[in-house]
């Protein structure tokens, strides 16, 4: 899951890359709040890590501009103010989620799991579907009630399809979900992933869709 | 030493009134005296006049003493009266009429004294007993009876006629006019006459007494009059100076109501026009305090998210650190760690500092300091962490005078500009500190090769915690040098340029002024005293 931090201070910025990359996420990190207005136009995430007080653009105002291109993604603002005013006025903006500094790292990727969930529409912290049993918290998956090991990979991409149920995913979209900008994309890496994953799982479980993506199938409208 | 308004202006404003009372009434007790004696003088002389009038009429008709042996019961009686004239008031008349001649006799003033209702035609026949029972009635039983008196002396038979209470001597030695006399330890006041023919002479005398009493009675009502007044006096001015006090009575109330976080100004409607510039001064207070808080408040917030920040970057990484299987991420995790807790230490010292500095500053001595010597001291201090970026720090000392500083906060001030200097120029770069004595001021400056501040940004890089866009997260800074530097520039009255260094960089420089009069060292035993004097 590819996820966006936005935050100045080193120490903290590079803990929280650090932790998050543990978390399986794919993580962009900048420092100043320009840039990643301009990274917010260009690039999808699914999560948007935000801190308010950036020095060059409020964390506030990329958040404004951010919603107002209707851009829905889950942001999480983490910020020093404690105070109430504060905090209306942040999730009025548009924040979905408010962490006071200093924070547990554990209580941020909850939250962050939580944010994922209800953006795509669930309320139940595993997915489910034929059979298959995901749990994004424990990065555990069952089939048909066995253990199935899977790679970071290979899990983040089974979570995005299965998040996204009915529809085509596209391979490009996959693939950023899974690489910050640091780390290299091999052009196969997606179908070599698919591939283990049709093995481990069910053969028929993801249809490829030629020259678009992936789809798993919603049989249940069928 | 507190006191009470109200107390105040009762007890003054009583005395006042007491005294303008006591000076009024000591002048009207005079000139009461003067206008009783006037009156009574006048009386004395109409008095000898009647008497001297009968005298006359009773010589034109023969002999004076042949007459007197007929009629002097009568005249006795009728003398007396006129002798207790005084009892009319001043505007008094008389009229004498005879039961044969009519109008025998009357004052000057000829409307004043009329007889009830009775015309000139009928009165032959009723006026003496009339008179007589007039006479009896208001004069021949009065108190004041002994204390008038009369004598008729003749040259050739010395005294023919005299009242009870008139002494067997002559009255008076003068033969005309007012006089004084003591008879028995009594003062007389005595008006004489002389008639026509010389022959007889008249004295009649007022004991001094009926005049002090008079006098004395007069005063007296004033006097009680105005000890019944001066209690209703007291309480109405009491009562006024209360009613007028309620602005002030309010004022407290509403000055009670506020507090550190509730300071409204103060309203003031319908206060009167001497207070309204001290509750003008309470609300530009109110407002500077206002201004104070809001200062603090600031501080407070802007502190928290600056020790929250770094905090959360500690738990975070400590995190990392205890979760990762990664060895190299670990080690990665607690350097960082290391490197927070330094930064964090860095920034309570400067917070110690600042706040150290924002607290005490007229607790601070000031001495006379070679303030170049203290920047060699920052040098070499901070020399090291130069090296360790292969800065070349340079250091140019022209013409150094001293100047009154503290010399503890001006080294505070130079390190946090060489400091700043320092983590804002890139490696191999410059800093040039230059210490210059010029004609008005001590110039101290820091060059550095950095990548400076725009000019536009000079002002909100002087605020506190804010940090340089460009810079922000490659140099360490806390935000919060160039606030120490600017306070205590301003505790020295010192002024505080930013520019462009000859490198390209930022140029501070600091303007110490000199002493007014250098040679002059009185002057600066006065300061060290003030000094001195504030510190204890």
């Amino acid at each position: 899951m590819r996820l966006l931090l936005v935050e100045d201070d080193e120490i903290l910025g590079d803990g929280l890359v650090a932790g998050l990359k543990m978390e399986g996420y794919a993580v962009d990190w900048l420092t100043n709040g320009k840039l990643a207005d301009e990274a917010l136009k260009l690039n999808t995430y699914e999560l948007i890590v935000l801190d308010l007080n950036l020095p060059d653009m409020d964390g506030m105002a990329i958040l404004k501009a951010l919603r107002s291109r209707k851009d829905e993604t889950p942001v999480m603002v983490l910020t020093a103010k404690d105070t109430i005013p504060d905090r209306v006025l942040g999730l009025d903006s548009g924040a979905d989620d408010f962490v006071i500094k200093p924070f547990e790292l554990d209580e941020v990727c909850a939250r962050l799991r939580a944010l994922a969930r209800r953006s795509e529409g669930r309320s139940a912290p595993t997915i489910e579907y034929k059979g298959i049993v995901l749990d994004p918290a424990s990065h555990l998956v069952t089939f048909n009630n066995e253990k199935v090991e899977l790679s970071q990979k290979e899990f983040e991409i089974l979570s995005f399809l299965m998040s996204n149920i009915g529809k085509v995913v596209s391979r490009s979209r996959l693939e950023e979900s899974l690489y910050s900008w640091e780390s290299d994309v091999e052009s196969n890496t997606v179908e070599v992933h698919i591939h283990y994953l049709r093995k481990k799982l069910d053969t028929a479980l993801i249809r490829t869709v030629r020259g678009v993506g992936y789809i798993i199938d919603n049989e249940d409208e069928l | 030493m507190n006191y009470s308004l109200r107390q105040l202006l009762l007890i003054s404003l009583l005395s006042a009134s007491m005294l303008i009372w006591g000076i009024a009434a000591y002048v009207s007790y005079k000139v009461t005296r003067d206008e009783v004696a006037n009156l009574f003088d006048a009386e004395l002389a109409q008095s000898a006049k009647v008497l001297n009038a009968f005298v006359e009429s009773l010589l034109r008709e023969g002999s004076l003493s042949g007459h007197w042996s007929q009629e002097q019961a009568k005249a006795d009686e009728i003398l007396h009266t006129y002798a207790l004239k005084r009892k009319f008031k001043s505007k008094s008349a008389f009229q004498l009429w005879s039961e044969d001649d009519g109008l025998l006799l009357r004052s000057t003033n000829e409307s004043a004294f009329s007889v009830h209702g009775f015309n000139q035609t009928n009165i032959d026949d009723q006026l003496w007993p009339i008179f007589d029972d007039l006479l009896q009635a208001n004069a021949l039983g009065h108190k004041y009876e002994r204390k008038i008196a009369f004598q008729l002396w003749s040259k050739k038979d010395g005294l023919m006629l005299r009242s009870d209470s008139a002494p067997l001597f002559t009255f008076a030695s003068s033969d005309h006019g007012f006089s004084e006399t003591k008879v028995d330890d009594y003062v007389w006041h005595v008006f004489s006459i002389t008639n026509s023919t010389g022959e007889y002479i008249i004295h009649v005398g007022q004991k001094e007494e009926i005049r002090a009493e008079l006098t004395d009675e007069i005063t007296s009502q004033l006097v009680t009059q105005f000890l019944i007044g001066l209690p209703f006096l007291g309480l109405v001015i009491w009562f006024i100076v209360g009613l007028s006090l309620k602005p002030i009575n309010r004022l407290e109330k509403a000055v009670a109501k506020r507090e550190a976080s509730y300071l409204k100004p103060l309203s003031i409607k319908r206060l009167p026009n001497e207070i309204v510039p001290v509750v003008n001064e309470i609300n530009n207070l109110f407002v500077q305090l206002e201004q104070a808080f809001e200062h603090e408040r600031r501080f407070t917030a802007d502190a928290s998210h600056e020790l929250r920040t770094p905090l959360a970057g500690l738990l975070t990484q400590a995190h990392v650190a205890l979760r990762t299987t990664d060895e190299e991420v670990r080690k990665q995790a607690l350097s960082r760690i290391k490197q927070g807790v330094n930064r964090m230490t860095y920034m309570v010292q400067q917070l110690l500092t600042f706040s150290r500095i924002e607290s005490n500053t007229e607790f601070l001595t000031k001495q006379n300091t070679m303030v170049s010597r203290e920047v060699v001291h920052v040098i070499a201090e901070l020399e090291p962490e130069a090296h360790k970026k292969q800065i070349l720090m340079e250091f140019v000392e022209d013409n150094p005078v001293p100047v009154i500083v503290n010399g503890p906060l001006v080294s505070i001030l130079i390190r946090n500009i060489i400091d700043n200097a320092i983590k804002y120029t890139p490696a191999k770069g410059n800093v040039l500190i230059t210490v210059t004595g010029q004609e008005k001021y001590l110039q101290i400056c820091v060059e550095d090769s950095g990548p400076g501040i725009a000019p536009d940004q000079y002002e909100k890089s002087l605020e506190r915690f804010h940090r340089c866009v460009e810079t922000a997260n490659t140099a360490k800074g806390t935000g919060l040098g160039f606030s120490i530097v600017q306070r205590i520039a301003a505790i020295h009255n010192a002024d505080l340029i930013l520019g462009v260094s000859q490198f390209g960089g930022l140029k501070v420089t600091v303007l110490f002024p000199l002493p007014i009069r250098p040679e002059d060292k009185s002057w600066q035993k006065k300061l060290s005293f003030f000094s001195i004097r504030k510190s204890g």
